[in-house]
C-alpha cells in the first residue's frame, strides 16, 4: 500500500502530469484522473491540510461531473482551467497549506467557470458545520440528474437508448455490470453470515454505485434507478441509520436478481435489435425500498418488501422504434470507461442521510485497471475477480486481454520449445562439444521453459468465481428444504483452465444439491444421532500433481452400502456371490441409469443423474470417486487435468510411424506370451491377461502401415479401457511417455475413426494421438471432445 | 442439361472477373494456375505423417511452423501416376474458406513455374468435353504465349468438393 505513504506533493504531481494527457472525451483518462484524486483525498498527508483537502474534493467532483457528463461542456478550455487549479493546489501545498486569497479567489473563479459552484469559505473552511455545509450542498446536485432520470423512466414513455451508438460501452458496461452483480452476492450472502462487518457492506455499496453511474452515463435509466434505489438503502446501513437485517438482505438480492435480468435484456436489445426491449417495471420495487426505507428503523416489514420483487421482469412493452437520445450527457465517445471504484468509507461527523462520502485515513483496497480492450465479449472467465471477497485485503493488478490473442501466444510459444529442441539436436550442433554452447543451451532451455509455464498460466483462472455461485445455491437450498447448512470453502484460488470453467459447473451444482438435499438431515435427525444441528459442506480445491482436485464433502447420512448392493445386484450389475468392497459399491452410483430406473429414495436418493456428472468429468478427461461412510458423511472427489491444450501421452511406434495414446485410457503394456494367445474363428484373436479374454487390435492392420514384425510375440501390447471395455493394441515399440500439444489435423479431416488429432513431436514431425473409442469402436465423446479442443486450439 | 447450358453462360459473363495474377505450377506435361490470393506460401517437400483411413490423394499431414495442416497429392487427386519426389517438388499451401474459419491446406506438385499476370482476354471458358465430364473444379483456360494454363478452382479441387467426398468415404 504505497500510495498511503505518498505526500500530498507526489499526490499533485502525479495528478498534475495526469491531466496533461487528458483530452476531452477521453473518459478512461479522466477515470484515472478521479482514481488518482480519491487517492489524494484518502491521503492522510492532505487530510492535514484542510484547505487542500477541501480543494481535492472540489477536484473530485468536477471530475465525476465531468465523466456522468453532466457538465456538458467538457472543453479544452475547462481542462486548461483544472491544470490551472492543480497548480493551485501545488502552490497552495508550498505554502504549507496555508494559501493567500488571491490563490483561493483564482481557484474558485476557476471551478466556477468550469461549472461547478464554489466559494471560498467552502474551501476555508475549518469546522465540522461547515465541511457539512460544503457537503450538503453537493449532495443536491448529484440527486438531480438521477432525479430527472426517474421521472422520465416512469413517467414517460419508456425510452430505448439508441445501443448501437455506444455498443462497445455498454458491450463494456453489461460485462462490468455482470461482475459486479456477481460480487454483490457473494458479499450479501457473507454478510449474512457477519451483519456487522463495514467492510463487506463496503464492498456491496460500491459495485451497485459503479453500476449506478455508469448506467446513468449510458442512460440506461431504469437500471441507474434501481441502482440508486438500493445504494441509497445501503447508505443508510453504511451510516448506521438501520441495521443489515434479512429485510435488506433480501431486497439487495433481489435488486441483484432484478439488475441482472435487466442487464441481460441489454445484452439481448444489443445483439438483436431494440424490438427486444423489455421495460422492466422497477416503481414496485422503487416504492417497496422506500417502504423499508422510510418505516421504522427496526426491521419489521420485511414481506412486503420482497413480494413484488418476487417476479422480476413482470411487464413487457414492447417499442420497436428507438428514439434518439437527444441528451446532451449521451457522448459518441467509443472509449470504454471504468469508473473508479468510490472510496468507502464512514462519514465520521456529518449528518447521515448525506450522500457525500467523507473519506477517512483507512488504507482503501485498491485495484488498478489500464484502459481495456474494447473487445471484452470473450474475456468474461479469464479476467480476474476485481474486488477481493469482503475482508481480505488483495492488491492486484490486472489487465484484459483478448483470448484469442492468448492462443496465439500460447501457441507461439509451443513451437518455440520445439524449435529450440530441434536446434539443439541438430547433429551438427551436437557434434560441436562445446562447454560453452552447451550451457547457452541451458540458459536457453530454462527461459523458454519459463515462458511456456507462464503463457499456460495465463490461461487458468481462479475457481473462485464458480466456487462462489455455490454459495448462494447452498442458502437456497438449505431455506428451501428447512436445513441448516454451513458451506466451507478451501482453496478458492486454485487455478483452471480457462475453458473447464463453464463445464465444471453443472456437475458441481450437481453435487452440492446432492449433498445438501439428500446427505445433510434436517436439525431433527442429526440431532437424533448427535450430531450438531447446522450441516456443514466443504468445498475444496487443490492441485495435486498434475491434476486439479476439487473435492464436495458433507457430514450428513452417507451412502447406504447394502441398500446399494441390493440394487446392483437386481440390475445384475454385480452378482449375489460377489465380494464387492463399499468402496466399488459407492461408486456404482455412477453407472449410467442407476438410480433413474428406480430411485432409492428411502435411503439417499442420490445417484440422480450421477451418470452425467460422470460423463461430464469424463469429458474433460477427469474422473470422479466418491467415497461414504453410512453415517457419518460422503466425499466427492473430482480430478481434473490442469489444462485441456495439453494431452498426456505414450509415444508408441509401428512400422515408420508414431502415435500417441493417451495416458488415461492405459492400463498396462507387456509383452505377450504364446501360450496366451487365442484365435477365435473368424472373430479375431484375443490374448488371455489375467484370467481375462482381450480382444487383439493390430495397429498396423488398421492404419496399413508396414510394421517391424507381424508376430505379436515379437511385439508389445498396450492394454487400453474405454468405456468399460478393454482391448490389446499391438505396437511395436513403447517411445516413452510425453506430454503433448493437441493440434487439430486442419479442418479438412477431423472424421478419421481412430485418430483424435495431431501433435508435433519433439524432432518436429507430425505425430498422430489416437482415439481409443473409436478404434475399439466403443463410439464415445472423448475422441469428439479432443477433436474439438484441437480445433479451438488451432482456430 | 438445360441447367448446364445456363451454367456455361453464366462462366462467360464471369471471365472477366478471373483477370488476375495467377501462380503457376506444373504437373506431368500441363501448366496449371491458381489465383495467387490464395496462395499462402510455397515450401518444400518435407517429411509427411500419413494418416490411416483417408483417400488415397491425401499424403497426410504435415507441422508447419507448429500448425498441423493436410497435404494432398494433386497428381493423384487428377488420377495422374505417382512420381518419385524431386527437388523441384513442392508443396503449395494454399488457404481455403472451411465452415470454422480459413483452413490452409498443402497440395503437392511436379514444380512451381512462375507468377503471371492474365488478363480477361486470354481467359477462355473451360471447354466442353461431353457430358460426362464434371469440370467443376476448371474456371478456365488461359492463353499466355502460345501455352494454355488451365486456371483451377482450389475450392473445388481441394475444398469443399473433397470434404463432401471425404465424407461419403
Amino acid at each position: 500500500m504505497a500510495e498511503v505513504k505518498k505526500t500530498s506533493f507526489e499526490h499533485l504531481e502525479a495528478i498534475a502530469l495526469k491531466i496533461m494527457m487528458v483530452d476531452p472525451g477521453n473518459l478512461s483518462v479522466i477515470g484515472e484522473l478521479i482514481e488518482l484524486t480519491e487517492e489524494m483525498v484518502a491521503s492522510p498527508s492532505v487530510r492535514e491540510m484542510d484547505i487542500l483537502w477541501n480543494m481535492s474534493k472540489a477536484l473530485r467532483r468536477v471530475l465525476e461531473k465531468i465523466i456522468m457528463g453532466e457538465l456538458v461542456d467538457d472543453s479544452a478550455e475547462n481542462f486548461e482551467l483544472l491544470a490551472d487549479c492543480i497548480s493551485l493546489m501545488q502552490e497552495t501545498n508550498r505554502l504549507k497549506g496555508k494559501p493567500d486569497d488571491e490563490i483561493l479567489a483564482k481557484f474558485c473563479n476557476n471551478m466556477n467557470t468550469i461549472g461547478h459552484q464554489i466559494e471560498k469559505n467552502d474551501l476555508t473552511g475549518q469546522d465540522e458545520d461547515q465541511t457539512g455545509r460544503e457537503s450538503a450542498k453537493e449532495v443536491l446536485q448529484p440527486e438531480e440528474p438521477v432525479g430527472q432520470g426517474v421521472g422520465a423512466a416512469s413517467s414517460e414513455e419508456p425510452v430505448v437508448a439508441d445501443f448501437a451508438q455506444d455498443a462497445d460501452l455498454i458491450n463494456g458496461f453489461i460485462e462490468e455490470a455482470l461482475e459486479h452483480l456477481e460480487v454483490i452476492e457473494v458479499n450479501v450472502l457473507d454478510l449474512e453470515q457477519h451483519p456487522d462487518d463495514s467492510d463487506i457492506i463496503n464492498n456491496i455499496f460500491r459495485p451497485f454505485h459503479t453500476i449506478k453511474g455508469v448506467s446513468g452515463f449510458l442512460n440506461l435509466k431504469s437500471i441507474n434507478k434501481l441502482a440508486h434505489t438500493t445504494e441509497n438503502l445501503l447508505d443508510d446501513v453504511r451510516n448506521g441509520v438501520r441495521k443489515m437485517d434479512s429485510a435488506v438482505i433480501d431486497i439487495v438480492l433481489s435488486a441483484g436478481d432484478f439488475l441482472k435480468s435487466m442487464v441481460e435484456n441489454v445484452r439481448e436489445v444489443l445483439n438483436n435489435g431494440p424490438e427486444y426491449f423489455k421495460e422492466f417495471d422497477i416503481s414496485e420495487f422503487v416504492s417497496s425500498v422506500h417502504a423499508v426505507q422510510s418505516g421504522e428503523a427496526e426491521p419489521s416489514a420485511p414481506e412486503p418488501a420482497i413480494e413484488p420483487v418476487a417476479q422480476p421482469p413482470v411487464k413487457q412493452e414492447i417499442e420497436p422504434a428507438p428514439e434518439e437520445e437527444a441528451e446532451a450527457s449521451a457522448p459518441s465517445v467509443k472509449q470504454e470507461i471504468e469508473l473508479a471504484p468510490e472510496e468507502e468509507a464512514e462519514a465520521p461527523a456529518p449528518p447521515a442521510r448525506e450522500k457525500k462520502k467523507v473519506p477517512e485515513t483507512r488504507e482503501k483496497e485498491k485495484i488498478f485497471k489500464p484502459a481495456s480492450v474494447p473487445e471484452t465479449t470473450q474475456t468474461k472467465s479469464s479476467k480476474m475477480l476485481k474486488f477481493g471477497v469482503a475482508g481480505k485485503n488483495k492488491v492486484t493488478a490486472s489487465i484484459k486481454v483478448n483470448v484469442d490473442k492468448l492462443d496465439v501466444l500460447v501457441n507461439a510459444v509451443g513451437e518455440l520449445v520445439i524449435m529450440q529442441s530441434l536446434v539443439r539436436q541438430n547433429s551438427l550442433i551436437m557434434g560441436l562439444n562445446n562447454p560453452k554452447l552447451t550451457r547457452d543451451f541451458g540458459q536457453l532451455t530454462r527461459i523458454t521453459s519459463e515462458l511456456q509455464k507462464t503463457a499456460m498460466a495465463m490461461r487458468m483462472v481462479p475457481i473462485r468465481q464458480t466456487f462462489q455461485k455455490m454459495i448462494r445455491l447452498v442458502r437456497d437450498l438449505s431455506k428451501k428444504s428447512g436445513k441448516q447448512v454451513d458451506l466451507i470453502m478451501e482453496g478458492e484460488e486454485t487455478e483452471i483452465d480457462r475453458n473447464m470453467v463453464e463445464s465444471i459447473y453443472d456437475p458441481l451444482v450437481h453435487m452440492i444439491r446432492n449433498s445438501v438435499d439428500h446427505g445433510v438431515q434436517t436439525p431433527k435427525e442429526r440431532e437424533a444421532v448427535g450430531k450438531p444441528g447446522k450441516g456443514t459442506v466443504w468445498l475444496r480445491a487443490y492441485q495435486k500433481g498434475g491434476n486439479i482436485v476439487i473435492e464436495i464433502e458433507d457430514d450428513g447420512q452417507g451412502l447406504n452400502a447394502e441398500k446399494i448392493r441390493e440394487k446392483a445386484i437386481l440390475r445384475g450389475l454385480i452378482q449375489e456371490s460377489d465380494q464387492v468392497s463399499d468402496y466399488d459399491l459407492n461408486n456404482l452410483i455412477f453407472t449410467a441409469g442407476f438410480s433413474t430406473v428406480d430411485k432409492i429414495t428411502d435411503v439417499s436418493g442420490r445417484g440422480v443423474g450421477m451418470d452425467v456428472v460422470k460423463k461430464t468429468v469424463e469429458k474433460l478427461r477427469g474422473k470422479v470417486e466418491i467415497i461414504s461412510q453410512s453415517g457419518k458423511g460422503s466425499l466427492f472427489v473430482i480430478r481434473l487435468p490442469l489444462t485441456l491444450a495439453i494431452i498426456d501421452g505414450i509415444v508408441v511406434r509401428v512400422g515408420e510411424e508414431r502415435y500417441i495414446i493417451p495416458t488415461t485410457g492405459i492400463r498396462e503394456s507387456l509383452r505377450p506370451e504364446e501360450k496366451n494367445l487365442n484365435t477365435v474363428y473368424g472373430r479375431g484373436e484375443t490374448l488371455l491377461i489375467r484370467n481375462r479374454l482381450l480382444p487383439i487390435i493390430r495397429l498396423y492392420e488398421i492404419f496399413n502401415v508396414e510394421p517391424t514384425s507381424t508376430d505379436i510375440c515379437d511385439a508389445i501390447v498396450v492394454v487400453v479401457e474405454t468405456e468399460g471395455y478393454e482391448r490389446a493394441l499391438m505396437v511395436d515399440e513403447l517411445l516413452g511417455k510425453q506430454e503433448v500439444v493437441i493440434k487439430s489435423l486442419g479442418g479438412y479431416m477431423t472424421n478419421i475413426s481412430g485418430v483424435a488429432g495431431g501433435t508435433i513431436l519433439g524432432d518436429g514431425r507430425v505425430g498422430l494421438i489416437l482415439d481409443l473409442p473409436g478404434l475399439t469402436s466403443a463410439g464415445d465423446n472423448t475422441a469428439e471432445f479432443i477433436k474439438k479442443k484441437a480445433e479451438e486450439v488451432v482456430d | 442439361m438445360g441447367a448446364g447450358g445456363n451454367k456455361r453462360d453464366e462462366k462467360v459473363v464471369a471471365m472477366s472477373e478471373l483477370e488476375g495474377k495467377y501462380l503457376t505450377f506444373a504437373l506431368g506435361k500441363e501448366e496449371y494456375g491458381i489465383g495467387i490470393l490464395k496462395v499462402r506460401e510455397i515450401i518444400g517437400v518435407m517429411e509427411i505423417t500419413s494418416v490411416p483411413h483417408t483417400p488415397e490423394y491425401i499424403k497426410g499431414v504435415i507441422n508447419l511452423r507448429g500448425r498441423v495442416i493436410p497435404v494432398l497429392e494433386l497428381r493423384i487427386k487428377f488420377e495422374m501416376e505417382h512420381q518419385e519426389y524431386t527437388e523441384r517438388t513442392c508443396i503449395i499451401v494454399v488457404e481455403l474458406s472451411g465452415e470454422s474459419g480459413a483452413i490452409q491446406v498443402g497440395m503437392l506438385v511436379d514444380s512451381v513455374s512462375e507468377v503471371l499476370n492474365i488478363s480477361a482476354e486470354e481467359i477462355e471458358p473451360p471447354p466442353s468435353f461431353g457430358t460426362t465430364t464434371n469440370l467443376e473444379y476448371i474456371l478456365g483456360m488461359g492463353k499466355v504465349k502460345g501455352k494454355v494454363k488451365i486456371l483451377l478452382n482450389v475450392d473445388h479441387v481441394i475444398g469443399k468438393g473433397a470434404l463432401e467426398q471425404l465424407e461419403k468415404l
